[in-house]
């Protein structure tokens, strides 16, 4: 039975053995669209096709790849489809990565990633090479991980370009790459990365039927895999995913025997299972001393406390338990208090929606009007507020080290920023029983998570000797040497 | 394994109205810090039909503006006074006068009028135990005139006016020349004997018309021009006002002896008050002045050891206390012979004032402020429950000695 | 599957405790001198009925009580279940009354008693229908909490200490100590907690000394340890105001004082929450579980909302007509200890050994 396929149904359709039925198909199925290129071309006398999308394949790969060798085989004189085949599958190297494909849906995939399909008459198949030549970014700077010492490039949109800036650093066999398709309509490459003498099998295969349950039609970035993998994703604050666009972090975690999930379209990696931990080290930790990386790491845990509680704790004990401050502090806040019209608590909702505006206005502008908005934030937030008498020195003093302190662990900046508020108001309205009683449910809200039977407080609670010391100043390398943590020594049950 | 909707739900349920409850846990009462009304200091007087009239020094501030809340060359204070049965009565009667709740968390100190009755501690403090805001750790302390001249008595030394008189009262206790008393030392009075020292302070006016001036330069050359010619404005005004009443000078003239709830009419000059605070272990430097080869030297004097022991002998008591000090003389000596001689000196210097604080405090006055009773009660609990309420009969028969080592650097 | 480590559940025994150290002092043992020695011999005598705990423990491989009752007969399990319940659903009531009490009445007058009860509750509930792992880690945290806390203070005291106001001048001393062992006694439901929460622990170690009851050897030795610093620095600094005291370690916190911080008594109230909600949901976890066990179709949400909900309100019903004294200042609680710490654990030894010694050769088999 033979019909023309369309964009619905062409997945499990066979190749039409016939070129011109084929191409016919193709354009039913792409709509005839403008990028798709076909070449119609005999080759000693059998009738073929070269299909591409514009723009998707090095034309000077093809010219050389393809081309010239095919008009080589001209010389040859008569040859039967089957011969062209075999030489083009087996007696020939004419590109790095070469398939053969004998429906549409497969054809279709290949195009759309960059291949050139090459359909000989009376087959019921076709081959597929790979010669992709689209744009790219070239590899940076990390944008959002900067260090000082460690590594200066970054992942790309790229997933293959990706694939190897992993594969370079980590030259074992153990290191796998599981890649799949996402996406009904997308059907964008994932691909699973671990290393298979480190990597917990359970968890391997969790992230996998994860992966392969995603129902989405299309998926453009790493967050829309998130919540199909991330076990506590709905319930949680923090995330036991992270992200990074460090290859140099994304190696360190398999090493520790995580997951990473690469998704094509984004430079962003998700590693998974994270510790809380996790969150307050960098590539730079290892390239500094000991009591540097353990002075920087306790500065990092010092800021995440200062960045979700500092200004609930401000306003809890100014409002309700000033007896707590010394005396002249006490007597500087009571006078500048004095003046404003607001209480403490609005004063700091205030100031801190202002700043997240800043923030957000900040990412999203273009870089040409950056200094402007700068200057009017500094003016407004900083002199103009204080001198109109709207908000008290104090005040402005308290959310400018939250908000730089937030800052320090960028990957915690979402769950922080909504945490602060919510201990502003708890502090603000229920003094220290609201902020300790908002404690206590964040404890046991981050307590609870246990993805992949690894708490997320491990190595701490439950204690883990083997880790603890990595956790707060940083294993000496010669304890690497002996062993290395994995989160397999973290996971109960 | 992932939770069904219904759960998730559920626990979104719960902790929305956790946070609902949290916001509305005050039911919406705020209370500002500008709504309360800072004490630092108070006064307490007996009023005229029996009961109390309060002072209170509270803070108001002097600043310049918002770039300066607190202006350190002004007493940043206000004083007002209410009147009531009790305490507490007078304090809101105060308060009512400013529109604001008091704020009692930063008292540094009361004051007392000498005829106030202290029989009952718990009574007279009732108005800090139920604010559980106050610090145990105020200074107490008696005017020699009323409680209220010291609360007028502003000075511009510290923050405030209050932080002042408190600075006044730890310098002279640092020094040993008077002794001090917390809250605590009172309040622990409750079951137990009664036996308290209190420092005195005396309020002497002072004319210093030309130092408002000089305020006034100093401000114009910390403040910028603006500000500072605002407060020479203040200086000047000051000035004006300085040759009327002036920045008043309050020390410590004496240390009181109280007993039973009653001021005691004898009191301890500075000299039986460093011999105390040596006796108690309170002391840890001193000054003296001891007579050496025809001329008077300065020696100061920091704790070495000092141990204090009760035994009780053949149906007597003895107190014993060994006390080491080292000594700083401010002449060179010499010779070891002449640091002996010194040492000799000073040792019959400080026994001369253990003496006199042990007859002045024990033996006439039978107010134990050594703490006698207590060492009875920690080493002999079957003797002080004997005793307990004949504790005088103890202070007149015990045996008081005093073994003193100086070492002289 | 076992989750809860065994500094764990000591950690949530030793937060059940501190709250009592925090919250309540009794203030009529005027002399805390005798109090310490009442400890001693009060923890002395928990370590003596803790023995047959232990014993318990290790015949049933750390099976608790209700799971081994229900295990020989269905109506002795409810009938086991059915007394502990009571036990935690009282405990419940005297931990939130005993919160929202002296919330209201030392700490500030802005929060109502009802309020204080209510997101007490909640934030417990929230706790409680977790697994009980969440409970244990949250119990460290609030344990390490309190131990830092108590090293600050006493840092911020240590320069005050007069060792004079120590002393044991009192008429009926034997009389006085026997009432102090009695109190403290009183105060310790944390080994009842162990004997129900022993079946959760994680024993996997494979060592023979018993290492299920080392939870409990190891919380009277930190608690005995804790409680008679607490109590020595209370009496030697602040002497005889402790008998005007209601909270004589709040009161220590409050004259503590280093030179940033003016005084602890607020870290002291931020601590006693966080350990307040703690031992809250430690119960009310309990009582969810013996409800379980008594209506197995109830989820774990219902069965702690009704464990969390019927104490609170019982409570409130005293609370709010300012009739709360009878429960806050009473020694009630040491003979429930003694039987469902010691006397259940015996009796289902007795009734349960024969049947535990053919299971178990069932097993091998």
């Amino acid at each position: 039975m033979s019909f023309s396929p369309d964009h619905e149904n062409y997945k499990e359709i066979q190749i039409s053995p016939q070129v011109s039925d084929a191409m016919r198909d193709l354009r039913a199925v792409t709509g005839n669209t403008m990028d798709l290129n076909i070449m119609n071309v005999k080759i000693c006398g059998v009738d073929c096709a070269l299909v591409s999308i514009e723009g998707m394949v090095s034309t000077v790969s093809m010219s050389e790849l393809i081309f010239h060798p095919l008009m080589e085989l001209e010389k040859r004189g008569s040859l039967k489809p089957e011969d062209i085949f075999s030489f083009l599958t087996e007696k020939s190297l004419l590109a790095a990565e070469r398939k053969t494909v004998y429906n549409y849906g497969n054809v279709i995939q290949f195009l759309f990633s960059g291949f050139a399909v090459v359909f000989i008459d009376s087959l019921k198949k076709a081959v597929v090479f790979g010669i992709q030549g689209y744009d790219k970014r070239a590899v940076t700077i990390p944008e959002t991980e900067q260090t000082i010492r460690a590594a200066q490039d970054s992942f790309t949109e790229t997933i293959r370009t990706n694939l190897s800036l992993v594969r370079r650093r980590m030259k074992t066999p153990s290191l796998r790459f599981e890649m799949s398709q996402v996406g009904e309509i997308s059907s964008t490459d994932v691909c699973m990365l671990y290393l298979a003498d480190r990597a917990s099998p359970e968890i391997i295969e969790k992230i996998r039927s994860g992966l392969s349950s995603i129902k989405l039609d299309t998926v453009l970035t790493s967050g829309y895999i998130e919540p199909f993998i991330d076990e506590s994703y709905d319930r949680s604050v923090f995330s036991s995913v992270m992200t990074t666009e460090r290859p140099d972090m994304v190696c360190a975690s398999l090493n520790e025997g995580k997951v990473c999930v690469l998704v094509d379209g984004t430079p962003f990696c998700l590693i998974l299972p994270t510790l809380f931990a996790d969150n307050f080290r960098t590539m730079d930790d290892y390239c500094n001393k000991s009591f540097y990386t353990a002075f920087s790491r306790w500065m990092k845990y010092a800021s995440f406390f200062l960045a979700i509680a500092f200004p609930g704790l401000y306003v809890a004990l100014v409002m309700y338990h000033p007896e707590t401050f010394t005396l002249k502090l006490l007597l500087n806040l009571a006078a500048s208090e004095e003046a404003t019209p607001y209480p403490p608590v609005f004063e700091v909702i205030l100031l801190v929606v202002l700043f997240e505006i800043m923030r957000e206005a900040g990412l999203r502008m273009p870089k040409a009007v950056g200094g402007a908005v700068s200057i009017v934030g500094g003016l407004i937030i900083g002199d103009a507020a204080v001198k109109s008498g709207l908000v008290s020195a104090p005040l402005l003093i308290v959310v400018g080290i939250t908000a730089t302190a937030s800052f320090v662990t960028p990957s915690l900046y979402s769950a922080v920023s909504v945490l602060r508020l919510v201990f502003i108001l708890a502090g603000g309205f229920g003094g220290l029983f609201g902020l300790s009683a908002a404690m206590i449910v964040l404890i046991a809200n981050v307590n609870a998570m246990n993805d992949f039977a690894v708490s997320f407080t491990a190595p701490l609670t439950p204690f883990f000797r083997s880790g603890v010391k990595d956790m707060l100043v940083r294993d000496s390398f010669k304890e690497y040497e002996k062993r290395q943590a994995t989160v397999e020594d973290f996971r109960q049950g | 394994m992932r939770k069904s909707s219904a759960d998730n739900i559920k626990i979104y349920l719960l902790v929305t109205v956790l946070g609902i409850s949290l916001l509305f846990s005050a039911f919406g009462k705020t209370a500002n810090i500008s709504d309360r009304m800072l004490v630092h200091a108070m006064g307490i007087d007996p009023s005229e039909d029996g009961g109390y009239k309060v002072s209170m020094q509270i803070f108001k501030s002097s600043g310049a503006g918002s770039d300066t809340p607190i202006d350190p060359s002004q007493p940043n204070v206000e004083v007002i006074s209410g009147e009531g049965k009790t305490i507490t009565e007078a304090i809101k009667k105060a308060s009512y006068k400013t529109g604001r709740e008091a704020f009692l968390g930063h008292l540094q100190l009361i004051c007392f009028n000498r005829d106030i009755d202290f029989s009952d501690p718990e009574d007279l403090f009732r108005f800090t135990l139920a604010d559980k805001n106050v610090y145990l750790g105020v200074d107490l302390c008696l005017s020699e005139t009323t409680a209220e001249d010291i609360m007028n008595a502003k000075m511009t030394r510290g923050a405030t006016s209050a932080e002042a008189l408190k600075k006044i009262i730890d310098t002279n206790a640092e020094n040993s020349t008077a002794i001090k008393c917390e809250m605590l030392d009172f309040l622990s009075c409750v079951n137990t004997p009664q036996h308290i020292a209190m420092p005195v302070l005396s309020v002497e006016e002072q004319s210093e018309g030309s130092e408002g001036g000089s305020s006034g330069q100093q401000a114009e050359q910390q403040g910028g021009q603006q500000q500072g010619q605002q407060q020479e404005q203040q200086g000047s005004s000051e000035q004006q006002e300085g040759q009327g009443s002036s920045e008043p000078q309050v020390s410590v003239s004496s240390t009181a002896l109280i007993k039973e709830g009653k001021v005691l009419e004898d009191t301890l000059d500075s000299d039986e008050a460093q011999g105390v605070a040596w006796l108690t272990r309170r002391a840890e430097r001193g000054d003296m002045i001891v007579k050496h080869s025809g001329e008077l030297i300065n020696v100061m004097l920091t704790r070495d050891k000092i141990k204090t022991d009760l035994k009780i002998k053949d149906g007597r008591i003895s107190y014993k206390a060994d006390i080491t000090v080292v000594a700083h003389a401010n002449k060179n000596l010499r010779s070891s012979a002449e640091s002996e001689e010194l040492s000799g000196e000073i040792a019959d210097e400080l026994q001369r004032i253990f003496k006199a604080a042990e007859d002045k405090a024990l033996r006439k006055n039978g107010t134990d402020i050594v703490g006698i009773w207590q060492l009875l009660r920690h080493e002999y609990p079957r003797t002080y429950i004997r005793y307990q309420d004949s504790l005088d009969d103890i202070y007149r028969a015990i045996d008081f000695e005093t073994d003193v080592k100086v070492r002289v650097e | 599957m076992k989750k809860l480590t065994t500094f764990q559940l000591m950690s949530i025994m030793l937060c059940a405790r501190f709250f009592s150290t925090m919250t309540y002092f009794p203030f009529a043992y005027e002399n805390a001198a005798v109090y310490m020695l009442g400890a001693v011999i009060s923890t002395a005598l928990q370590a003596l009925i803790l023995l047959p705990a232990a014993v318990f423990a290790h015949a049933f491989n750390g099976e608790d009580p209700c799971g081994l009752s229900a295990s020989k007969s269905r109506v002795l399990g409810y009938a086991v279940s059915a007394l502990y319940l009571v036990y935690f659903a009282f405990s419940a009531f005297i931990t939130v009354g005993d919160f929202s009490y002296f919330m209201d009445y030392y700490f500030t007058g802005y929060i109502p008693r009802i309020m204080a009860v209510i997101c007490s509750v909640l934030a417990a509930v929230y706790i409680a229908r977790m697994k009980i792992s969440v409970l244990g880690k949250a119990a460290v945290y609030a344990s390490a909490g309190f131990i830092i806390m108590t090293v600050m203070v006493v840092c911020g005291s240590i320069s005050d200490l007069y060792f004079t106001n120590f002393h044991f001048a009192e008429e009926n001393i034997t009389d006085l100590i026997f009432s102090c062992v009695k109190a403290e006694f009183s105060r310790n439901g944390s080994l009842v907690l162990f004997v129900f929460l022993m079946s959760e622990l994680d024993a996997s170690k494979g060592k023979k000394d018993m290492p299920i009851s080392r939870a409990a050897w190891y919380f009277l030795a930190v608690k005995i340890i804790v409680l008679e610093l607490i109590l020595f620095l209370i009496t030697v600094i602040l002497g005889d105001y402790v008998q005007l005291a209601r909270l004589p370690f709040f009161s220590l916190a409050a004259y503590s004082q280093t030179g940033i911080i003016e005084r602890f008594d607020g870290l002291f109230m931020f601590v006693w929450v966080i350990i307040a909600v703690v031992k809250l949901s430690a119960y009310i976890f309990c009582g969810a579980k013996c409800l379980r066990n008594l209506f197995p179709s109830l989820s774990r949400f219902t069965s702690a909302a009704a464990a969390g909900a019927v104490p609170a309100a019982a409570s409130l019903f005293f609370l709010i007509p300012h009739n709360w004294e009878r429960f806050a200042y009473s020694d009630g609680g040491a003979w429930q200890i003694v039987i469902l710490t010691a006397a259940v654990p015996v009796l289902l030894m007795i009734i349960c050994r024969k049947g535990g010694k053919e299971k178990n050769e069932k097993k091998l088999g």
